[in-house]
């Protein structure tokens, strides 16, 4: 066992120390950290348009990868779990090569990726794209190991379930309470549609039951389409407090499950965290973080403003006016597939342009969005043009823009994963 | 309908008044001359199909590669022209989907040459 390891520790070294040579004689290596919504598709992307020029490995610690996007309809009941569900076959089939295993490390002067598994990568250009994580301690009483009790159900997955289990075994009248975010942080409209899905949930079961929204900020995505909806979908159901109503001041107690809002405590039947975020941790352990704990990248190509080797993308990037969204990350991928196929094969490199839309549904048939279109500038990218869902629309516009929803989940995730 | 004239004339009369006539595809055998003001000088330009095909990772977040047209409309193997003809109904506003106005409203008119040339040649 012991001599084995040794044989395998031994193949591996000297696979890592003779890299530079066979680098220069193989095929150019991209490495991808993550397998979502930005990961997926550069990896897809590069693999498909350089056609067998470079050798692109995808890291992904999931066979099978849950959306976070569109996990609020599982919530609200209008899509089952199974339908977020997306496996990597068709991305391997295309010529990537995906390895199941998380990223431990990144050592970026021998460019090389750790796995907890063992193994060891070398890249020529890397793509971290590892959405987010959480911040220790944004709100006072609660940690991950609270999260069976108190759920975030911001990553989808099995907290997704949890928290969906969680809404319909409230017992009657009872209180459904969430912790929204501060900015910024995934999915803009995220705990709002959120919000809208659960209130659709206890009308039809629970109707006396409320809910209750203790929130940092004063404003939010699409707020006086969500107000409006909710006025006239759940009237009286839904109670939000701001922060000048003590919503930036709130402390949660898993163990009795009560909501501490300015020194007021709460009994609750179901309590939604959504803490503040940051960029997932591989980011920061390969040093690519600022201060805001978010990676920052030249706007023009989504490179990393720390190594001109790395790529980041998606909800981990500091780039400017995008919103964190899968739509986002999609557009940010397309723009770094081209540059670093550009780099190493000698392709065509055209000008960045960036794009995204988010579809929120307040309640069945009732769909909303909002999007802009977005360049780069010296400093950021930028916000070009937007739009947003109008209130009053008109029942027949609501639907096809639910509908439209439909065609993009269908859409994206075809060009995510095959 | 056996009758092709009626089936054409029924057909042109359906996508005048429809009120999404984008979903209606403009497809041989009952396609007919798009009516348009559109500058001859832009129905000219000659696309690249290469900047089209980057371009058009723009547009595949909603509309599939593969033609599918579940919720959104299909774009692919459009005849040019029509393609161009509606980016710049969208352009200009004459078309009223807010999602395609800001698309098409960014995009130049040898962009909008390049993108009709890119798919009116993708084949599944």
């Amino acid at each position: 066992m012991t001599f084995g390891r040794r044989t395998f520790l031994g193949t591996a070294m000297a696979g890592v120390l003779s890299a530079p040579m066979l680098r220069a004689q193989g095929k150019p290596r991209v490495v991808v950290i993550g397998g979502g919504a930005g990961g997926g598709t550069v990896a897809r992307y590069l693999a498909k348009d350089s056609q067998g020029a470079l050798d692109v490995t995808l890291i992904e610690p999931n066979r099978i990868y849950t959306t976070c996007f569109f996990s609020n309809l599982y919530l609200g009941g209008f899509r089952d779990f199974a339908s977020l569900q997306h496996g990597y076959d068709k991305l391997a089939a295309g010529g990537v090569t995906v390895v199941h295993d998380l990223a431990a490390g990144v050592d970026r002067t021998a460019r090389t990726v750790a796995l907890a598994g063992g193994q060891v990568l070398a890249y020529d250009r890397l793509v971290i794209a590892p959405g987010i994580d959480f911040v220790e301690g944004s709100v006072p009483g609660w940690t991950l190991d609270a999260a069976e009790k108190m759920p975030h159900a911001y990553k989808a997955g099995p907290q997704t379930q949890l928290l969906f289990d969680q809404i319909r075994a409230m017992p009657q009248g009872g209180v459904f309470a969430m912790i929204a975010p501060p900015n910024p942080y995934r999915c803009p409209p995220g705990p709002y549609e959120r919000i809208s899905m659960v209130a659709h949930v206890l009308k039809t079961t629970n109707p006396t039951a409320k809910i209750l929204v203790a929130d940092p900020k004063a404003n939010y995505s699409k707020q006086a389409l969500f107000e409006d909806g909710w006025q006239t979908h759940y009237p009286g159901m839904v109670e939000w407090l701001g922060p000048d109503m003590g919503g930036n001041v709130v402390e949660v107690r898993p163990d009795t499950m009560e909501v501490v809002i300015d020194g007021e405590a709460t009994r609750v039947d179901c309590c939604n965290v959504i803490p503040a975020q940051k960029a997932g941790v591989i980011a920061a352990a390969a040093g690519l973080t600022a201060d805001s704990g978010w990676a920052p990248v030249d706007p023009a190509t989504m490179r990393s403003k720390m190594d001109g080797n790395v790529w980041i993308l998606g909800d981990a990037s500091a780039q400017g006016d995008m919103p964190k969204s899968g739509f986002s990350a999609n557009s940010q991928a397309k723009v770094a597939a081209m540059t670093i196929r550009g780099e190493l094969t000698g392709s065509r490199v055209f000008p960045a342009k960036y794009s995204n839309t988010c579809w929120s549904l307040i309640a069945p048939d009732d769909g909303v969005k909002v999007g802009a279109s977005y360049e780069p500038t010296p400093e950021k990218i930028a916000s070009v043009e937007s739009f947003v869902s109008q209130k009053g629309e008109d029942a027949a516009l609501r639907k096809a823009t639910y509908e439209e929803s439909l065609g993009w989940y269908a859409g994206i995730t075809a060009d995510i994963f095959g | 309908m056996a009758d092709p004239v009626a089936r054409a004339d029924l057909m042109a009369y359906l996508r005048d008044w429809s009120d999404r006539p984008q979903d209606i595809p403009e497809a041989e055998p009952t396609a007919r001359k798009t009516e348009h003001d559109l500058d001859p000088a832009i129905l000219a330009i000659q696309g690249d199909p290469a900047y089209g095909e980057y371009l058009s990772s723009e547009c595949t977040t909603c509309h599939q590669r593969d033609g599918s047209d579940q919720g959104i409309p299909s774009i692919t193997q459009w005849p040019a022209e029509d393609f161009v003809v509606a980016m710049h109904a969208y352009k200009r506003k004459l078309r009223p989907h807010p999602v395609m106005q800001m698309m098409a409203g960014r995009l130049n008119n040898e962009e909008i040459a390049a993108l009709a040339a890119y798919f009116a040649g993708l084949r599944n």
